[in-house]
């Protein structure tokens, strides 16, 4: 057998994705230590307790985009206080969370466990995917006085060895009839309802927003879909392709678990069909240079 | 411990980014060799540097930094296949992620390195690649993975055998002619 050193060197030796810069690695880590600083603690009990205020959470909340950003339109930081769409939701959680934690909730409610979910940072308020480092991230909320999860997901669908099973963008006939599935198997875009393969007009539409077309699913959670809603609840999920990135775009009633640092309005725990494609066309991100991730 | 406040900053900020500079690629190597996957590798280089940050006013001896460092990398990295959801993103080749579909005769002999690599059980991986890509002793091997040296050395005459036994057995696959079953 060859020497394993000369095996590491030649595994090593392939192409590699570019890397954070040693600026972005300042930033993220002093992000990091500024969050661990704010404080957020586990309970004995499993519940997650939040040492925060509503002040420090928000005020630690990034700009987001205004609604017309999922059109396409030039993006304004904004300001003020308050949750007003899917990406002040996700802010506002990032923003009280460790940088490495996610929290979701057992299906059963019995317990409450952590997630990793270290890119949770990328999911930003931005205005595309220029500079973006492609990543499986999920963030998931549950917000305490409108049951609800939101989910954004954001999968590397690129391979190296087979160009031809990178996910494109299907023309808009094309996302409810396709014979297979995107590369890979992202849970929340497949959970019980199987591979894309046949997806009927029932459970599966095309929506436009803007100049883009988004596919929209519904689904019914299963029992064995863990970590996400209870059973028996309809999600949706808004799908875009873009070469080599699949973004899904979630959305699910489910139990509550922590509390947020501002009201959630009742009419983004009722997203649309229509509201949840636009997120899907303008995923909340920023590029990896501001977030550092 | 310490609790480090941001007076200084700058120069904590501009000692840790040259650090990084220096060191960050060699780590991430290290980390793909443990996992497989760089983008992965690329996310327990981020938690291995963003958790020397926080410390790096107490550390500040080179050596030490990264013999730290990778120490942290490896946890991580062990840590990472602890975790029963990893399973829910092992979707996809093990390559993918790379900007564009790799071409040259090198491909496939990397590619059945990889996969030999990747059927390693994740302790007996982290050995190897610690042994013989570190250059650690089995003593510094063995202090990093909080094991006795005697198992760091079984471990490493079991993740040999394995290698070379998985290698053997992809040399005698593609050797055979097409169509010619086992």
């Amino acid at each position: 057998m060859r020497d394993v050193r000369e095996i590491f060197a030649e595994v090593a030796a392939g192409p590699t994705p570019p890397m954070a810069s040693s600026e972005v690695m300042v930033a993220a880590a002093r992000r990091a230590e500024r969050r661990r600083r704010l404080g957020l603690t586990t309970g004995s009990a499993g519940v997650l307790v939040l040492a925060l205020t509503a002040g420090v959470a928000v005020g630690v909340a990034r700009p987001r985009p205004e609604p017309e950003a999922a059109a396409g339109a030039p993006v304004s930081p904004s300001s003020g206080p308050g949750i007003r769409d899917g990406a002040d939701l996700l802010d506002a959680v990032a923003a009280v969370l460790p940088a490495e934690l996610a929290i979701r909730r057992d299906p059963a409610g019995r317990d409450v466990r952590t997630r990793d979910v270290a890119d949770v940072d990328t999911v930003r308020p931005g205005t595309g995917l220029a500079g973006v480092r492609l990543i499986a991230a999920d963030a998931v909320v549950y917000a305490s006085w409108g049951a609800g999860e939101l989910g954004v997901s954001i999968r590397d669908a690129r391979t190296a060895r087979d160009p031809a099973l990178r996910s494109v963008e299907p023309a808009a006939g094309e996302f409810c009839s396709r014979p297979a599935g995107p590369p890979g198997n992202w849970p929340d875009s497949t959970a019980a309802g199987g591979s894309d393969a046949g997806g009927g007009a029932a459970d599966c539409r095309s929506l436009a927003v803007g100049d883009k077309v988004v596919r929209v699913r519904t689904e019914q959670v299963s029992g064995d879909d863990p970590g996400s809603a209870a059973p028996g609840v309809t999600c949706w999920t808004a799908t875009r392709f873009l070469p080599g990135l699949e973004i899904n775009v979630r959305w699910c009633p489910a139990a509550t678990t922590i509390a947020l640092p501002a009201p959630v309005p009742q009419a983004l725990l009722e997203l649309t069909a229509e509201q949840l494609a636009a997120l899907a066309v303008e995923p909340v991100l920023v590029p990896a240079v501001v977030t550092g991730r | 411990m310490g609790l480090y406040l941001f007076g200084g900053g700058d120069d904590r900020d501009r000692e840790f980014a040259a650090y990084y500079s220096a060191t960050g690629a060699r780590m991430r190597t290290t980390a793909f060799l443990l996992c497989g996957d760089w983008h992965l590798a690329e996310d327990l280089t981020q938690i291995a540097f963003t958790k020397l940050y926080r410390s790096w006013r107490r550390v500040n001896h080179h050596e030490v930094l990264d013999q730290y460092v990778r120490r942290i990398v490896v946890r991580a990295f062990l840590d990472e296949r602890r975790r029963p959801w990893r399973r829910e993103f092992t979707a996809g080749p093990a390559d993918a992620g790379l900007d564009r579909a790799v071409e040259g005769p090198d491909v496939a002999e990397r590619l059945a390195l990889s996969a030999a690599l990747a059927d390693l059980p994740a302790r007996e991986r982290a050995v190897l690649v610690l042994r013989f890509w570190e250059d650690l002793s089995i003593e510094q091997v063995a202090e990093m993975l909080a094991l006795p040296a005697g198992t760091v050395k079984s471990q490493t005459a079991r993740g040999l055998a394995r290698l070379r036994a998985r290698l053997d057995r992809e040399s005698t696959d593609r050797s055979r002619p097409m169509g010619e079953k086992r």
